[in-house]
Parts: structure tokens; C-alpha cells; sequence
């Protein structure tokens, strides 16, 4: 359990990941996840990145578009892998039939084209106290 | 104030992502950030006058060809560069054929996208490596002969026709264009193509099944 000695965890801050195959957007996520007060563990364009998901994120950013498995899969096997993280989903979709198949499978937060940074922060400030 | 460097324009039709692209290029001082657009409405571009315009295309919901179009017609002396997510080489074709300048897939970092663009802003042209292999690797299949993907999408109406029979009052009238427009279009499409009868135009347009 060596992600539980780490300091991040002893100082109480909630310790996130990202998810995003777009990597010219990750510096971009980073910085806002880590102004909004949380650890970025790290970020990775694969939808199951093993060796991040065994340090037990408290979030996880999921960009649901452009992964290399079906978006729908991703979110399941999160949820199941870490029964206790928040998961914060981002997509392109934007038919609510999408948002309550992906909160249906275990996504906490969805949202899409038309949000801006604002509701990516309060979603991680809601999700980070949760 | 006095803006200096080249002058972006960015369409992103995502808000998340369209902050992301202003604070790359904003943090750069070799640009200067002049709009920030969800789609290419071509007033918003023009007034905005700048040198680059780097448009999103995923998520955009209109035709590569009728997005790329409505931008060279806002600003016809802007360089646009595409970004995407798809490694594909017949997209990154359609691109450049529609007037793009740049073919930037967005698995890099945000150090790489300034290096890309500010090539394009240098008066060069960049595509990104991977997906120039695989056209070159169908232009080789191909005996190293053009094909139809390199036609805009105008250009491909315009054979089309062209293989139906019409001349080009005809064409010009059916397309609701000058008849020197379609001189030009036609022009090009002899030069892309490599050929230089209207007769083997057709025989192109068979082959690829657009008629």
C-alpha cells in the first residue's frame, strides 16, 4: 500500500487522475486540477492505465471521446476497479440519453461541449468534497 | 495596445478546450490571440483579421470542405492550420485540398502544436509525419498517381458534371458560379489530376465511382 505513505495522502489532499488521449490539452487539466487544490497523480491517454489506477486516485478526469475502448466500457471497469473514486466524464456527446447511460455505469459527474472551465471546477470542488 | 507577432484566431467548439488553445498561444509572444470562435462564422473571422486561424475540425458539425471553405472565403490570406484526433490520411487530404496548411494531430504536447504552427506561420507546410506516411504509401500503391482525394470538395461537383456531359456555362449555371470560376476549378483539377482532357477527367471520376 505504498500510495497510502505517500505525503499527499497523510496531508489529507484528494489525489486525482487524468484520462485524456488528447495530450495537448493535459497541461491545460493539470494546472486547473491542481488550482482547484488536488494531487495530480498523473495522466495518461490509455482508458486503463494499471500502474496509476493501483495508487487508488480519489477523481478521476475521464475524456470519454477519442478512446480506444468503447466510452461506455471505460466507465464500468472504472467504476469497478475503484468502487470509491469520484469519476468527472467529459464528452462531446451532448444528448442527455448519453449523460444518464454514462451516470448509470458509475460516472458521478458528466459534461459536455458547452462547459467551460467553471463547471469543470465546481464539478471537481463538489466531487473533491464529496 | 499594440498586438504583436502573428494574429490567431482559434475555433474550438468546445469551451473547455477553446481556453486551453487561447493560453497556448496567449502565453507565447510570438502570437497574439485575436478570436476565440465556437464555429467558423465567417463576420466573426473576417472582422477579427488574423494570420493563422487554427480550427478544431473535431466536433464542428458541418462538412471538412464547407468548414475549411467558409474560413478561406472570411479570410482569404489567413493560414489555417487543422488540428484532429484522427490519424487519417484521406481526412488530412481532404484538408489540405480544402485550403488547410497544416494537418496537427492533438496526441502532442503543447510545445509541439507552437513548433507546427509557427512552421506554417513561417510560410511553410506541415502534416503530421505519421499520417504522410500513409498517403504516401497509397500514392505509391497507386503507381505514385494522384487520385480523387486530392480534389476539394467543389472541384469533386465540378468533375462530376464534367463526366455527366456538361461544359462549363452549363456547369456554371447548375453550380450557381461564374463561368470563369469553373474555368479555374476545372484548371485545377486538370493539374491535380495530371491530365489534360476533359474525356480522361471523366474516366477519373468513373474509376472513382462519384458518377
Amino acid at each position: 500500500m505504498r500510495a497510502k505513505r505517500s505525503p499527499e495522502r497523510t496531508s489529507g489532499r484528494k489525489r486525482a487522475l487524468i484520462i485524456e488521449p488528447q495530450t495537448l490539452f493535459v497541461p491545460f487539466l493539470v494546472q486547473t486540477l491542481q488550482a482547484d487544490g488536488l494531487v495530480v497523480l498523473g495522466a495518461s491517454a490509455v482508458p486503463e492505465p494499471d500502474a496509476l489506477l493501483r495508487l487508488r486516485p480519489d477523481l478521476v478526469f475521464i475524456d470519454a471521446d477519442y478512446l480506444d475502448s468503447p466510452p461506455f466500457e471505460c466507465i464500468r471497469k472504472l467504476r469497478r476497479r475503484l468502487p470509491e473514486a469520484r469519476l468527472v466524464v467529459y464528452a462531446q456527446r451532448t444528448d442527455a440519453l448519453w449523460g444518464v447511460v454514462a451516470r448509470g455505469l458509475g460516472a458521478d459527474v458528466v459534461f459536455g461541449p458547452s462547459s467551460g472551465i467553471e463547471d469543470l471546477c465546481a464539478a471537481l470542488q463538489e466531487q473533491a468534497a464529496a | 495596445m499594440i498586438s504583436v507577432g502573428l494574429r490567431v484566431a482559434i475555433i474550438e467548439s468546445q469551451v473547455l478546450f477553446a481556453k486551453a488553445l487561447c493560453g497556448i498561444f496567449a502565453d507565447d509572444s510570438e502570437f497574439t490571440v485575436v478570436g476565440d470562435f465556437r464555429n467558423p462564422a465567417a463576420a466573426s473571422l473576417a472582422a477579427a483579421r488574423p494570420d493563422l486561424i487554427v480550427i478544431d475540425l473535431d466536433g464542428q458539425p458541418v462538412d471538412i470542405g464547407q468548414t475549411l471553405t467558409t474560413c478561406t472565403e472570411a479570410v482569404p490570406n489567413a493560414r489555417i492550420c487543422v488540428l484532429s484526433m484522427h490519424l487519417s490520411p484521406e481526412m488530412m487530404q481532404r484538408c489540405l485540398s480544402s485550403g488547410a496548411e497544416a494537418y496537427i494531430v492533438k496526441d502532442i504536447s503543447p510545445a509541439e502544436l507552437l513548433r507546427a504552427v509557427k512552421t506554417v506561420g513561417g510560410g511553410q507546410s506541415y502534416v503530421d509525419p505519421r499520417v504522410a506516411g500513409g498517403l504516401l504509401r497509397r500514392r505509391s500503391m497507386n503507381g505514385g498517381k494522384p487520385d480523387i482525394m486530392e480534389l476539394s470538395t467543389r472541384e469533386s461537383e465540378v468533375l462530376k458534371l464534367i463526366a455527366e456531359g456538361l461544359a462549363n456555362k452549363q456547369i456554371s449555371a447548375r453550380l450557381h458560379l461564374s463561368e470563369k470560376t469553373v474555368k479555374n476549378h476545372v484548371s485545377r483539377i486538370f493539374s491535380k489530376l495530371n491530365i489534360s482532357a476533359r474525356t480522361q477527367a471523366a474516366v477519373h471520376a468513373i474509376r472513382a465511382g462519384i458518377v
